[in-house]
């Protein structure tokens, strides 16, 4: 189970409005390589997991992406506090503000809505594991292009924060990899998958 | 059921306890025989956890060095396992 902490993981203090920004930003809530769907990409994999250093790992870092769906839900939300009509109009922001106004909801930059299609979860600790690598890459691609079309140091700083963690979750998912390697039967030459399997031997 | 289940739901019945009052105390923040009931079952049930992590083990990562100098956090059974 789970308990909220009423604290963000790293602060959000954004003192200019710039919807054209949020925009943006709000793929890493609902977008393709998001926080939404990193998080409930690690919650679901860690049950037919078979180590437990491992389900320790997509326990953790699963629950560390709801932390991080919340700063990004909070950049978004104080990026079009306060907006002018004329700021939305301009800024492109009107096809959400119609349907959305300035609440916050799960989509992509282009205006997709958040689907669990982001994501899967296919009951094999290799096949998840290298997704799961993959994911924390492709997430880390989108912060790098934010920060190329950003310039407000405020957003800059939490968003420099998430992408480091994408680094480290990466590293850790390798390592994780290692550890699913680490315990394949040595008959299993072909690195079937070790979850559904008895023994992990492949046959 | 066995004597770490048995701790276990005790626990689970004052946390729930403690829950569910907090969430009729969002709505009614300053009711006496609520606040008295909330606070009642939220010290039931800090005891119990810290009798309980020291028998079976941490329950949060922040209590996962807390045995035994090493980390513990991992050691199975995990709860979605049936086991615990």
């Amino acid at each position: 189970m789970w308990i909220y902490e009423k604290k963000l993981q790293f602060p959000v203090k954004i003192k200019t409005p710039n919807p054209k920004l949020a925009k943006m930003i709000i793929t890493q809530l609902g977008g393709p390589d998001g926080e939404l769907a990193a998080s409930n990409r690690y919650l679901s994999q860690r049950y037919s997991m078979p180590y437990d250093k491992v389900k320790g790992i997509l326990t953790d870092i699963g629950t560390e992406e709801m932390a991080h769906a919340e700063m990004i839900s909070a950049i978004v939300f104080q990026l079009v506090r306060n907006m002018s009509i004329e700021q939305i109009k301009q800024s492109g922001f009107d096809a959400y503000f119609v349907d959305h106004t300035a609440g916050i909801y799960p989509v992509s930059a282009a205006g997709v809505p958040f689907t669990a299609m982001y994501f899967q979860s296919k009951g094999d600790a290799i096949t998840d594991l290298t997704e799961d690598m993959g994911a924390e890459q492709k997430a880390r691609t989108t912060y790098d292009n934010i920060i190329r079309l950003c310039d407000d140091p405020d957003v800059l700083e939490p968003i420099k924060f998430l992408r480091e963690r994408e680094i480290v979750h990466f590293q850790r998912f390798g390592e994780a990899l290692g550890v699913v390697q680490d315990n394949l039967d040595s008959r299993n030459f072909y690195a079937f998958n070790p979850e559904f399997v008895r023994g992990g031997s492949g046959r | 059921m066995d004597r770490r289940e048995m701790m276990l739901k005790k626990l689970q019945m004052a946390d729930f306890a403690a829950h569910e009052a907090a969430l009729y105390l969002d709505l009614h923040p300053q009711n006496p025989k609520a606040l008295e009931y909330f606070t009642q079952h939220k010290n039931m049930a800090a005891t119990l956890r810290k009798s309980y992590e020291q028998e079976y083990g941490p329950l949060t990562p922040a209590s996962g060095a807390d045995r035994i100098g090493m980390w513990d956090w991992i050691s199975g059974p995990w709860p979605w396992e049936g086991e615990a």
